[in-house]
Protein backbone atom coordinates (compact mmCIF):
# COMPACT_ATOMS: atom_id res chain seq x y z
CA UNK A 1 0.00 0.00 0.00
CA UNK A 2 2.98 2.25 0.60
CA UNK A 3 5.85 0.77 -1.39
CA UNK A 4 8.37 3.49 -0.62
CA UNK A 5 7.20 3.61 3.01
CA UNK A 6 7.00 7.37 2.78
CA UNK A 7 10.53 7.74 1.42
CA UNK A 8 9.26 10.08 -1.26
CA UNK A 9 8.68 12.66 1.48
CA UNK A 10 12.43 12.81 2.06
CA UNK A 11 13.02 13.29 -1.68
CA UNK A 12 10.32 15.96 -1.89
CA UNK A 13 11.77 17.82 1.10
CA UNK A 14 15.19 17.82 -0.59
CA UNK A 15 13.75 19.16 -3.83
CA UNK A 16 11.99 21.83 -1.76
CA UNK A 17 15.32 22.72 -0.14
CA UNK A 18 16.90 22.95 -3.61
CA UNK A 19 14.18 25.31 -4.84
CA UNK A 20 14.55 27.51 -1.76
CA UNK A 21 18.32 27.47 -2.21
CA UNK A 22 18.10 29.12 -5.64
CA UNK A 23 14.71 30.92 -5.56
CA UNK A 24 15.07 34.53 -6.56
CA UNK A 25 13.88 37.21 -4.21
CA UNK A 26 12.75 39.99 -6.53
CA UNK A 27 12.34 42.76 -3.98
CA UNK A 28 14.42 43.61 -0.95
CA UNK A 29 17.84 45.10 -0.38
CA UNK A 30 21.00 43.41 -1.70
CA UNK A 31 22.40 42.53 1.73
CA UNK A 32 19.48 40.17 2.24
CA UNK A 33 21.35 37.69 0.04
CA UNK A 34 23.91 37.16 2.82
CA UNK A 35 21.17 35.84 5.09
CA UNK A 36 19.75 33.04 2.96
CA UNK A 37 19.39 30.01 5.27
CA UNK A 38 21.26 26.85 4.32
CA UNK A 39 18.04 24.89 3.76
CA UNK A 40 19.85 21.72 2.74
CA UNK A 41 21.69 21.55 6.06
CA UNK A 42 18.51 22.23 8.08
CA UNK A 43 16.53 19.55 6.21
CA UNK A 44 19.33 16.96 6.28
CA UNK A 45 20.01 17.56 9.97
CA UNK A 46 16.34 17.00 10.72
CA UNK A 47 16.17 13.73 8.76
CA UNK A 48 19.44 12.55 10.26
CA UNK A 49 17.91 12.92 13.72
CA UNK A 50 14.29 12.01 13.04
CA UNK A 51 14.74 9.14 10.58
CA UNK A 52 18.28 7.88 11.20
CA UNK A 53 17.58 4.50 9.60
CA UNK A 54 16.52 6.20 6.33
CA UNK A 55 19.02 9.03 6.01
CA UNK A 56 22.71 8.72 6.74
CA UNK A 57 25.97 10.33 5.66
CA UNK A 58 26.05 8.30 2.43
CA UNK A 59 22.66 9.45 1.12
CA UNK A 60 23.41 12.98 2.32
CA UNK A 61 26.66 12.98 0.38
CA UNK A 62 24.94 11.87 -2.82
CA UNK A 63 22.22 14.51 -2.37
CA UNK A 64 25.01 17.03 -1.92
CA UNK A 65 26.23 16.41 -5.48
CA UNK A 66 22.91 17.72 -6.83
CA UNK A 67 23.17 20.84 -4.67
CA UNK A 68 26.70 21.39 -5.95
CA UNK A 69 25.69 21.46 -9.60
CA UNK A 70 22.63 23.55 -8.76
CA UNK A 71 24.65 26.35 -7.18
CA UNK A 72 27.66 25.73 -9.47
CA UNK A 73 29.91 24.98 -6.54
CA UNK A 74 32.82 22.54 -6.70
CA UNK A 75 31.57 18.93 -6.75
CA UNK A 76 31.79 17.17 -3.39
CA UNK A 77 31.65 20.28 -1.20
CA UNK A 78 27.98 20.29 -0.20
CA UNK A 79 28.18 16.50 0.02
CA UNK A 80 30.68 16.52 2.85
CA UNK A 81 28.81 19.37 4.60
CA UNK A 82 25.53 17.42 4.53
CA UNK A 83 27.25 14.18 5.56
CA UNK A 84 28.69 16.05 8.54
CA UNK A 85 25.24 17.46 9.39
CA UNK A 86 23.67 13.97 9.45
CA UNK A 87 26.61 12.67 11.48
CA UNK A 88 26.08 15.37 14.14
CA UNK A 89 22.34 14.64 14.04
CA UNK A 90 23.01 10.94 14.66
CA UNK A 91 25.32 11.76 17.56
CA UNK A 92 22.75 14.04 19.17
CA UNK A 93 19.71 11.99 18.16
CA UNK A 94 18.82 10.79 21.66
CA UNK A 95 19.71 14.00 23.43
CA UNK A 96 17.72 16.10 20.95
CA UNK A 97 14.56 14.33 22.12
CA UNK A 98 14.97 15.84 25.58
CA UNK A 99 16.03 19.25 24.37
CA UNK A 100 13.73 22.25 24.22
CA UNK A 101 13.45 24.16 20.94
CA UNK A 102 16.00 26.69 22.16
CA UNK A 103 18.52 23.94 22.98
CA UNK A 104 17.91 22.25 19.62
CA UNK A 105 18.46 25.57 17.86
CA UNK A 106 21.71 26.00 19.78
CA UNK A 107 22.93 22.61 18.49
CA UNK A 108 21.91 23.60 14.95
CA UNK A 109 23.65 26.97 15.36
CA UNK A 110 26.98 25.38 16.28
CA UNK A 111 26.62 22.68 13.61
CA UNK A 112 25.69 25.25 10.93
CA UNK A 113 28.61 27.47 11.95
CA UNK A 114 31.03 24.55 11.53
CA UNK A 115 29.47 23.67 8.17
CA UNK A 116 29.70 27.26 6.87
CA UNK A 117 33.29 27.60 8.09
CA UNK A 118 34.18 24.32 6.39
CA UNK A 119 32.45 25.47 3.20
CA UNK A 120 34.05 28.93 3.06
CA UNK A 121 37.51 27.64 3.96
CA UNK A 122 37.32 25.07 1.17
CA UNK A 123 36.09 27.75 -1.26
CA UNK A 124 39.06 29.89 -0.21
CA UNK A 125 41.33 27.08 -1.41
CA UNK A 126 39.31 26.99 -4.64
CA UNK A 127 40.25 30.67 -5.26
CA UNK A 128 36.95 32.24 -4.19
CA UNK A 129 36.96 35.33 -2.05
CA UNK A 130 36.55 35.17 1.74
CA UNK A 131 33.53 36.76 3.32
CA UNK A 132 32.73 36.73 7.03
CA UNK A 133 29.10 37.62 6.39
CA UNK A 134 28.74 34.54 4.21
CA UNK A 135 29.62 32.48 7.29
CA UNK A 136 27.63 34.40 9.90
CA UNK A 137 24.47 35.15 7.90
CA UNK A 138 23.46 31.61 6.88
CA UNK A 139 24.53 30.23 10.29
CA UNK A 140 22.10 32.43 12.22
CA UNK A 141 19.21 32.11 9.76
CA UNK A 142 19.61 28.32 9.49
CA UNK A 143 19.23 28.03 13.28
CA UNK A 144 16.22 30.36 13.15
CA UNK A 145 14.36 28.43 10.43
CA UNK A 146 15.18 25.03 11.93
CA UNK A 147 12.08 24.82 14.21
CA UNK A 148 9.89 25.64 11.21
CA UNK A 149 11.54 22.92 9.11
CA UNK A 150 11.28 20.43 11.99
CA UNK A 151 7.60 21.16 12.68
CA UNK A 152 6.67 20.96 9.00
CA UNK A 153 8.59 17.77 8.22
CA UNK A 154 7.52 16.18 11.52
CA UNK A 155 3.84 16.77 10.79
CA UNK A 156 4.24 15.54 7.20
CA UNK A 157 6.06 12.38 8.33
CA UNK A 158 3.25 11.45 10.70
CA UNK A 159 0.71 12.05 7.93
CA UNK A 160 2.42 9.88 5.30
CA UNK A 161 3.48 7.28 7.92
CA UNK A 162 7.16 7.47 7.05
CA UNK A 163 8.74 4.23 8.17
CA UNK A 164 11.84 4.62 10.30
CA UNK A 165 10.51 7.94 11.57
CA UNK A 166 11.23 8.17 15.27
CA UNK A 167 8.75 10.90 16.12
CA UNK A 168 8.68 14.67 16.18
CA UNK A 169 11.63 15.88 18.17
CA UNK A 170 9.65 18.20 20.39
CA UNK A 171 7.91 15.28 22.12
CA UNK A 172 9.67 13.61 25.01
CA UNK A 173 9.18 9.83 24.66
CA UNK B 1 12.98 3.40 18.91
CA UNK B 2 16.36 3.12 17.30
CA UNK B 3 19.10 3.80 19.77
CA UNK B 4 22.53 4.93 18.89
CA UNK B 5 24.89 2.46 20.45
CA UNK B 6 28.62 2.80 20.50
CA UNK B 7 28.80 0.08 17.87
CA UNK B 8 26.67 2.05 15.39
CA UNK B 9 28.65 5.19 15.94
CA UNK B 10 31.78 3.19 15.26
CA UNK B 11 30.37 2.06 11.93
CA UNK B 12 29.39 5.60 10.90
CA UNK B 13 32.82 7.09 11.55
CA UNK B 14 34.78 5.15 8.87
CA UNK B 15 31.96 6.01 6.44
CA UNK B 16 32.31 9.72 7.23
CA UNK B 17 36.06 9.44 6.81
CA UNK B 18 35.62 7.68 3.47
CA UNK B 19 33.18 10.34 2.25
CA UNK B 20 35.57 13.10 3.35
CA UNK B 21 38.30 11.43 1.32
CA UNK B 22 35.96 11.07 -1.67
CA UNK B 23 35.09 14.77 -1.42
CA UNK B 24 38.75 15.71 -1.17
CA UNK B 25 39.50 13.71 -4.33
CA UNK B 26 36.63 15.39 -6.21
CA UNK B 27 37.66 18.84 -4.96
CA UNK B 28 41.25 18.13 -5.93
CA UNK B 29 40.18 17.24 -9.47
CA UNK B 30 38.08 20.44 -9.61
CA UNK B 31 41.01 22.51 -8.36
CA UNK B 32 43.34 20.96 -10.93
CA UNK B 33 40.89 22.11 -13.61
CA UNK B 34 41.44 19.09 -15.84
CA UNK B 35 37.75 18.73 -16.71
CA UNK B 36 37.45 15.03 -15.86
CA UNK B 37 34.24 15.73 -13.94
CA UNK B 38 32.58 17.63 -16.80
CA UNK B 39 30.44 14.66 -18.01
CA UNK B 40 29.20 13.96 -14.45
CA UNK B 41 28.51 17.63 -13.85
CA UNK B 42 26.72 17.95 -17.17
CA UNK B 43 24.49 14.94 -16.44
CA UNK B 44 23.64 16.13 -12.93
CA UNK B 45 23.05 19.69 -14.14
CA UNK B 46 20.53 18.42 -16.71
CA UNK B 47 18.59 16.72 -13.92
CA UNK B 48 18.29 19.92 -11.86
CA UNK B 49 16.94 22.05 -14.74
CA UNK B 50 13.31 21.62 -13.55
CA UNK B 51 14.33 22.93 -10.13
CA UNK B 52 15.82 26.03 -11.74
CA UNK B 53 12.63 26.67 -13.70
CA UNK B 54 10.42 26.20 -10.63
CA UNK B 55 12.66 28.48 -8.56
CA UNK B 56 12.33 31.16 -11.23
CA UNK B 57 8.54 30.76 -11.34
CA UNK B 58 7.60 33.50 -8.81
CA UNK B 59 9.56 35.99 -10.90
CA UNK B 60 8.14 34.78 -14.21
CA UNK B 61 4.66 34.62 -12.68
CA UNK B 62 4.78 38.24 -11.56
CA UNK B 63 5.85 39.36 -15.02
CA UNK B 64 3.10 37.27 -16.64
CA UNK B 65 0.41 38.66 -14.32
CA UNK B 66 1.53 42.24 -14.97
CA UNK B 67 1.45 41.56 -18.73
CA UNK B 68 -2.00 40.00 -18.50
CA UNK B 69 -3.51 42.98 -16.74
CA UNK B 70 -1.86 45.57 -18.97
CA UNK B 71 -4.50 47.86 -20.37
CA UNK B 72 -4.97 48.33 -24.08
CA UNK B 73 -3.98 51.99 -23.82
CA UNK B 74 -0.77 51.08 -22.04
CA UNK B 75 0.12 48.44 -24.63
CA UNK B 76 -0.58 50.88 -27.46
CA UNK B 77 1.59 53.52 -25.81
CA UNK B 78 4.35 50.97 -25.40
CA UNK B 79 3.98 49.91 -29.02
CA UNK B 80 4.29 53.51 -30.22
CA UNK B 81 7.37 53.97 -28.07
CA UNK B 82 8.93 50.78 -29.47
CA UNK B 83 8.14 51.84 -33.04
CA UNK B 84 9.80 55.18 -32.41
CA UNK B 85 12.90 53.44 -31.06
CA UNK B 86 12.93 51.01 -33.96
CA UNK B 87 12.90 53.92 -36.41
CA UNK B 88 15.81 55.61 -34.64
CA UNK B 89 17.77 52.35 -34.52
CA UNK B 90 17.10 51.63 -38.20
CA UNK B 91 18.44 55.05 -39.11
CA UNK B 92 21.47 54.38 -36.93
CA UNK B 93 21.97 50.94 -38.54
CA UNK B 94 21.86 52.47 -42.00
CA UNK B 95 24.60 54.90 -40.98
CA UNK B 96 26.66 52.06 -39.46
CA UNK B 97 26.22 50.00 -42.66
CA UNK B 98 27.73 52.84 -44.65
CA UNK B 99 30.63 53.11 -42.21
CA UNK B 100 31.04 49.32 -42.29
CA UNK B 101 31.39 49.23 -46.05
CA UNK B 102 33.81 52.12 -45.92
CA UNK B 103 35.77 50.30 -43.23
CA UNK B 104 35.79 47.12 -45.34
CA UNK B 105 37.20 49.04 -48.32
CA UNK B 106 39.91 50.56 -46.14
CA UNK B 107 40.76 47.15 -44.77
CA UNK B 108 41.10 45.86 -48.31
CA UNK B 109 43.63 48.61 -48.94
CA UNK B 110 45.61 47.31 -45.98
CA UNK B 111 45.28 43.72 -47.28
CA UNK B 112 43.31 42.67 -44.18
CA UNK B 113 40.37 40.37 -44.47
CA UNK B 114 36.91 41.84 -44.05
CA UNK B 115 35.39 41.42 -40.62
CA UNK B 116 32.25 39.28 -40.76
CA UNK B 117 29.35 39.89 -38.41
CA UNK B 118 29.16 37.58 -35.38
CA UNK B 119 26.56 34.83 -35.26
CA UNK B 120 24.41 35.46 -32.20
CA UNK B 121 21.70 33.54 -30.38
CA UNK B 122 19.06 35.02 -28.07
CA UNK B 123 18.95 33.37 -24.63
CA UNK B 124 16.74 34.02 -21.64
CA UNK B 125 17.92 34.15 -18.06
CA UNK B 126 16.41 31.41 -15.88
CA UNK B 127 18.44 31.49 -12.68
CA UNK B 128 20.86 33.65 -10.74
CA UNK B 129 23.55 32.29 -8.44
CA UNK B 130 22.34 33.19 -4.97
CA UNK B 131 25.80 33.20 -3.38
CA UNK B 132 26.58 36.92 -2.94
CA UNK B 133 30.29 36.31 -3.53
CA UNK B 134 29.61 34.95 -7.03
CA UNK B 135 28.27 36.77 -10.08
CA UNK B 136 26.79 34.05 -12.24
CA UNK B 137 23.57 33.41 -14.12
CA UNK B 138 22.00 30.45 -15.92
CA UNK B 139 20.44 30.91 -19.36
CA UNK B 140 18.00 28.65 -21.21
CA UNK B 141 20.19 27.71 -24.20
CA UNK B 142 22.69 24.86 -24.16
CA UNK B 143 24.89 22.68 -26.32
CA UNK B 144 21.79 21.58 -28.27
CA UNK B 145 21.54 25.16 -29.58
CA UNK B 146 25.25 25.39 -30.33
CA UNK B 147 26.37 27.06 -27.13
CA UNK B 148 29.86 26.05 -25.99
CA UNK B 149 32.13 26.89 -23.08
CA UNK B 150 34.13 30.05 -23.71
CA UNK B 151 31.58 31.86 -25.87
CA UNK B 152 31.00 35.52 -25.09
CA UNK B 153 27.64 36.77 -23.86
CA UNK B 154 26.45 40.32 -24.52
CA UNK B 155 23.31 42.35 -23.98
CA UNK B 156 22.07 45.57 -25.54
CA UNK B 157 24.44 47.59 -23.34
CA UNK B 158 27.64 45.66 -23.93
CA UNK B 159 29.68 42.68 -22.73
CA UNK B 160 27.78 40.62 -20.16
CA UNK B 161 30.08 37.67 -19.44
CA UNK B 162 31.17 34.34 -20.83
CA UNK B 163 29.84 30.79 -20.86
CA UNK B 164 31.68 28.68 -18.28
CA UNK B 165 29.54 25.54 -18.30
CA UNK B 166 27.16 24.17 -20.92
CA UNK B 167 24.65 21.36 -20.51
CA UNK B 168 22.38 20.23 -23.37
CA UNK B 169 19.62 22.69 -22.43
CA UNK B 170 21.11 25.34 -20.17
CA UNK B 171 24.40 27.13 -19.72
CA UNK B 172 26.06 28.99 -16.93
CA UNK B 173 27.44 32.46 -17.59
CA UNK B 174 30.15 34.08 -15.49
CA UNK B 175 29.52 37.83 -15.40
CA UNK B 176 32.24 40.40 -16.11
CA UNK B 177 31.92 41.64 -12.52
CA UNK B 178 32.80 38.28 -10.93
CA UNK B 179 36.10 38.45 -9.02
CA UNK B 180 37.35 35.50 -11.08
CA UNK B 181 36.65 37.25 -14.40
CA UNK B 182 39.06 39.35 -16.45
CA UNK B 183 38.71 40.69 -19.96
CA UNK B 184 41.27 42.37 -22.24
CA UNK B 185 40.02 45.86 -23.17
CA UNK B 186 41.14 49.05 -24.82
CA UNK B 187 40.13 52.64 -24.17
CA UNK B 188 38.42 54.08 -27.25
CA UNK B 189 39.85 57.61 -26.85
CA UNK B 190 43.51 56.76 -26.33
CA UNK B 191 43.78 53.13 -27.56
CA UNK B 192 45.41 52.16 -24.25
CA UNK B 193 45.20 48.40 -23.87
CA UNK B 194 44.70 46.84 -20.45
CA UNK B 195 42.81 44.16 -18.58
CA UNK B 196 39.53 44.84 -16.77
CA UNK B 197 38.92 42.61 -13.77
CA UNK B 198 35.68 42.09 -11.91
CA UNK B 199 35.57 43.09 -8.28
CA UNK B 200 32.50 41.21 -7.03
CA UNK B 201 30.49 43.49 -4.78
CA UNK B 202 33.31 46.00 -4.51
CA UNK B 203 34.81 48.30 -7.15
CA UNK B 204 35.93 46.78 -10.45
CA UNK B 205 39.54 47.63 -11.31
CA UNK B 206 41.70 48.00 -14.40
CA UNK B 207 44.93 46.03 -13.92
CA UNK B 208 48.38 47.63 -13.85
CA UNK B 209 47.67 51.15 -15.04
CA UNK B 210 50.80 53.22 -14.45
CA UNK B 211 50.28 56.77 -13.18
CA UNK B 212 51.44 58.21 -16.51
CA UNK B 213 49.02 56.22 -18.69
CA UNK B 214 46.68 58.31 -20.82
CA UNK B 215 43.36 57.35 -19.30
CA UNK B 216 40.61 59.66 -18.05
CA UNK B 217 37.34 59.44 -16.18
CA UNK B 218 34.53 58.73 -18.64
CA UNK B 219 36.73 56.87 -21.15
CA UNK B 220 34.78 54.15 -22.94
CA UNK B 221 36.31 50.67 -22.67
CA UNK B 222 35.72 48.15 -25.47
CA UNK B 223 36.82 44.53 -25.73
CA UNK B 224 40.14 44.40 -27.55
CA UNK B 225 39.76 40.82 -28.77
CA UNK B 226 43.30 40.06 -27.63
CA UNK B 227 42.32 37.10 -25.44
CA UNK B 228 40.69 35.51 -28.53
CA UNK B 229 37.67 34.81 -26.36
CA UNK B 230 35.67 38.01 -26.68
CA UNK B 231 35.04 39.47 -30.12
CA UNK B 232 36.60 42.84 -30.83
CA UNK B 233 34.77 46.08 -30.29
CA UNK B 234 31.93 45.40 -27.86
CA UNK B 235 31.60 48.05 -25.13
CA UNK B 236 32.43 46.83 -21.63
CA UNK B 237 31.95 49.95 -19.54
CA UNK B 238 33.33 53.36 -18.71
CA UNK B 239 36.12 54.51 -16.42
CA UNK B 240 34.50 55.67 -13.21
CA UNK B 241 37.34 57.05 -11.10
CA UNK B 242 41.12 57.35 -11.11
CA UNK B 243 43.13 57.52 -7.93
CA UNK B 244 46.74 58.16 -8.87
CA UNK B 245 49.14 58.57 -5.98
CA UNK B 246 52.58 59.72 -7.27
CA UNK B 247 54.22 57.58 -4.59
CA UNK B 248 52.69 54.42 -6.06
CA UNK B 249 53.78 52.86 -9.36
CA UNK B 250 50.21 52.05 -10.37
CA UNK B 251 47.01 54.08 -10.33
CA UNK B 252 43.76 52.69 -8.94
CA UNK B 253 41.36 52.90 -11.86
CA UNK B 254 37.77 51.71 -11.40
CA UNK B 255 35.23 51.01 -14.13
CA UNK B 256 31.49 50.43 -14.21
CA UNK B 257 29.88 47.90 -16.57
CA UNK B 258 27.64 49.26 -19.32
CA UNK B 259 25.59 46.06 -19.63
CA UNK B 260 22.48 45.92 -17.44
CA UNK B 261 23.88 43.01 -15.43
CA UNK B 262 21.12 42.93 -12.83
CA UNK B 263 18.21 43.85 -15.10
CA UNK B 264 18.59 42.16 -18.50
CA UNK B 265 16.40 39.11 -18.96
CA UNK B 266 17.38 38.55 -22.57
CA UNK B 267 21.02 38.22 -23.55
CA UNK B 268 22.88 37.33 -26.75
CA UNK B 269 25.32 34.44 -26.90
CA UNK B 270 27.97 35.14 -29.53
CA UNK B 271 28.15 31.67 -31.07
CA UNK B 272 30.41 31.22 -34.00
CA UNK B 273 32.98 33.80 -34.87
CA UNK B 274 33.29 33.53 -38.62
CA UNK B 275 36.20 35.96 -38.53
CA UNK B 276 38.19 33.86 -36.07
CA UNK B 277 41.31 33.46 -38.19
CA UNK B 278 41.13 37.06 -39.27
CA UNK B 279 41.12 38.17 -35.67
CA UNK B 280 44.30 36.26 -34.96
CA UNK B 281 45.97 38.08 -37.82
CA UNK B 282 44.45 41.32 -36.58
CA UNK B 283 45.77 40.67 -33.05
CA UNK B 284 49.24 40.10 -34.40
CA UNK B 285 49.18 43.34 -36.34
CA UNK B 286 47.72 45.13 -33.32
CA UNK B 287 50.57 43.88 -31.17
CA UNK B 288 53.24 44.96 -33.59
CA UNK B 289 51.51 48.33 -33.88
CA UNK B 290 51.34 48.73 -30.07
Amino acid sequence: MNPLQGGWLIAVSLVGAMILAVARVGAGPDWLAWFRPDWAVAVMFYWGAAAPSRVGPMSAWIAGLFFDVLVAGPLGLTGICLAFATYVAKRFEERLRFYSWIQQMAVVLVMAALVQLMKRTTLLFMDAEWSTWAVLGPTVTTALVYPLVALLLGAASVRVRLSGFTGPLDRVP
Amino acid sequence: MVTLSGARQAEVRPLLLGLTLASCVLLGIEKAGVGWLQPVRSALATSVIPVQYVADFPHRGTVAVVDFFSTRVRLMRRNTELERRLLLLEAETARIDALQSENDRLRELFNSRTRLPDDVLIAELIAVNTDPTRQEIVVDKGTADGVAVGQAVIDSGGVFGQVVEATPFTSRVLLVTDPMHSIPVEAVRSDVRTIASGGGQGPHLLDNISVTTDIAVGDMLVSSGLGRRFPFGYPLGVVESIDSDPAQPYAQVTWVPSAALDRSRLVLVVRGQPGGEERVANDASAETAG
